[in-house]
């Protein structure tokens, strides 16, 4: 059997776990924040807009991703459907795959779907007053969205390895959101610890403890280049980019690697 | 009696929590000092925690918290939560124009120049394009802070930046650094200009009482111009130009800050408070 077949029954399981209306109520969710937010800015009415959505993008596209991989996955298990899905002709790996290019498939296509309510919301809004500053809605938002893909998928990997070893499935989520939390916070708070000395106890080796969690876990923080898209300048992209994007995405690839060659391992009971 | 056993030690334990709670327990907060009063905000570091990463999630609300619960305060443990608030925002997005524009017209002329100020700076050094923040940053500079030199420093920042009136912003610090402006009519322009400007109800509102708290200052000024000629001598106390009948009654500041006599000249008085920096 081909990987289409599988990603067919990854995208089937997912749909029939009614994807559709996660997406639409979360679709609905992000258009009225925009709207309010927007609501509530005296001259950057645009900006704020889709300052607010790339926020809730950023929050709920890693609930999606933990929801669709408890799913395909911990589901899987536990309904021991794994029973038929991993018979033995059937390289474990290619069940793997399948499953995760479908979670993939469907949150890059969601993120499209936001992408374009955003750009039409922010459009709407933006009418309403002439700012002194443009949004960039141009190149500056289109990699600020592929960034954000990036981001997405380091989260896939980590979910799926959760999901390959976790037991239960409420520790995938926590698992995710931790993870996601910590990496998207540290370099911001080893930052701002520099001005808010006075939160911690000696602050300063705080901060050097702190930093080291660079060597574990990705800057997902500097992934986050929406200030390029917000003040319509090249300026805020970080100059280190490009190897940004390569430790991130080698993170995601080195965690997707890992969780396949432990499902391979996995002793079902 | 033996089956209740583990229930009854239970209880009584449970008995020995409760009657410590009741010794502990005065009615009021264990650190007395700590609860200031006023509104809470969230220091940077956590924010970010709490908003998931998300420094910029943080800004916006917290801004938008400023925008809304900000509107009717003016002076006193409010003006604190005010000066915190902009601050932490700055911290979190030193972009962010509404904080910037709020933060000035809100903290610079309710009376905390120093943390207008401060918003105002990191607003300058992280929009390179904005002309606004400098022009703003200057004009107080010169108006509270007294500094011609420096003001003319930014409004210079300010020049290179405008697109359409770098003439007049170099001419204006020209001007100020030549002593050919009178500061407190200068700032009224500006500030009912600012008020014309805004879309905000709420913000016109507050921005034409601290334009009625300039007035104030200007007829003070004026009455003590024209004792000084009138009676060929300086002004030694605001209460000689009531004795005097230039003035029936010294102007009402709306904002309850008042103005003071220091050094032989009327000032807008300053809002002192203690914080953290």
């Amino acid at each position: 059997m081909s990987i289409i077949s599988d990603i067919a029954t990854g995208l089937r399981i997912a749909l029939r776990a009614r994807f559709l209306s996660l997406a639409f109520w979360f679709l609905l969710a992000l258009a009225a924040s925009i709207w309010l937010a927007a609501q509530f800015s005296g001259r950057q009415p645009a900006t704020v807009g889709l300052d607010v959505g790339f926020s809730i993008i950023r929050l709920v596209l890693p609930l999606v991703i933990v929801l669709l991989l408890q799913e395909l996955f911990v589901r899987e298990f536990d309904r021991r459907y794994s029973l038929t899905s991993l018979t033995y002709p059937r390289p474990r790996q290619l069940f793997f795959i399948g499953r995760v290019l479908a979670a993939l498939v469907l949150i890059l296509l969601l993120l499209a779907l936001a992408g374009l309510l955003v750009a039409g919301m922010v459009a709407l809004v933006g009418q309403s007053y002439e700012q002194t500053t443009q949004v960039g809605m141009g190149g500056p938002y289109l990699t600020t969205l592929l960034f954000i893909a990036l981001d997405l998928f380091v989260i896939t990997g980590v979910a799926a390895l959760l999901s390959v070893v976790a037991s239960t499935p409420s520790f995938i989520l926590i698992g995710t959101f931790g993870f996601a939390l910590a990496a998207r916070s540290y370099a911001a708070i080893v930052d701002l610890l520099t001005t808010d000395a006075y939160l911690v106890s000696n602050a300063e080796s705080y901060r050097h403890s702190l930093a080291l969690l660079r060597y574990i876990l990705p800057d997902l923080g500097a992934l986050d280049i929406r200030m390029t898209a917000l003040y319509n300048t090249w300026r805020f992209l970080p100059s280190d980019w490009p190897l940004l994007l390569v430790g991130a995405f080698a993170y995601g690839v080195a965690f997707l690697l890992l969780a396949g060659w432990i499902l391979n391992r996995k002793r079902f009971s | 009696m033996r089956r209740y056993f583990g229930l009854i030690l239970a209880l009584t334990v449970l008995g020995a929590f409760h009657l410590s709670t009741c010794l502990t327990w005065n009615g009021t907060p264990r650190d007395a000092e700590a609860s200031l009063g006023g509104r809470v905000v969230v220091s940077a570091p956590v924010q970010l925690l709490l908003y998931a990463g998300d420094r910029f999630l943080g800004a916006n609300l917290e801004a938008m918290r400023v925008a809304v619960a900000g509107a009717e305060t003016t002076v006193d443990a409010n003006a604190a939560y005010l000066i915190r608030a902009h601050r932490v925002v700055s911290q979190l997005n030193a972009c962010h124009e509404d904080n910037y524009y709020l933060g000035n017209a809100l903290l610079t002329w309710g009376g905390a120049q120093e943390d207008g100020n401060e918003v105002l700076r990191r607003a300058t050094e992280c929009r390179f394009w904005d002309e606004f923040p400098p022009f703003f940053h200057g004009v107080n500079l010169f108006f509270f802070q007294k500094d011609p030199e420096a003001a003319r420093r930014i409004l210079d920042i300010a020049a290179e930046r405008a697109t359409d009136n770098a003439a007049a912003l170099r001419k204006l610090g020209i001007m100020i650094t030549a002593g050919e402006i009178r500061d407190d009519r200068m700032a009224l322009a500006y500030l009912t200009q600012e008020r014309e400007q805004s879309n905000d109800p709420k913000l016109r509102e507050m921005l034409g009482k601290r334009a009625v708290r300039l007035q104030g200052l200007i007829r003070l000024r004026e009455a003590q111009a024209e004792f000084e000629s009138h009676f060929g001598r300086s002004l030694a106390h605001p209460s000689e130009l009531l004795r005097t009948g230039i003035l029936d009654t010294f102007p009402t500041d709306p904002l309850r800050l008042g103005y003071e006599f220091v050094d032989g000249s009327f000032q807008l008085k300053e809002m002192k408070l203690e914080l953290p920096k």
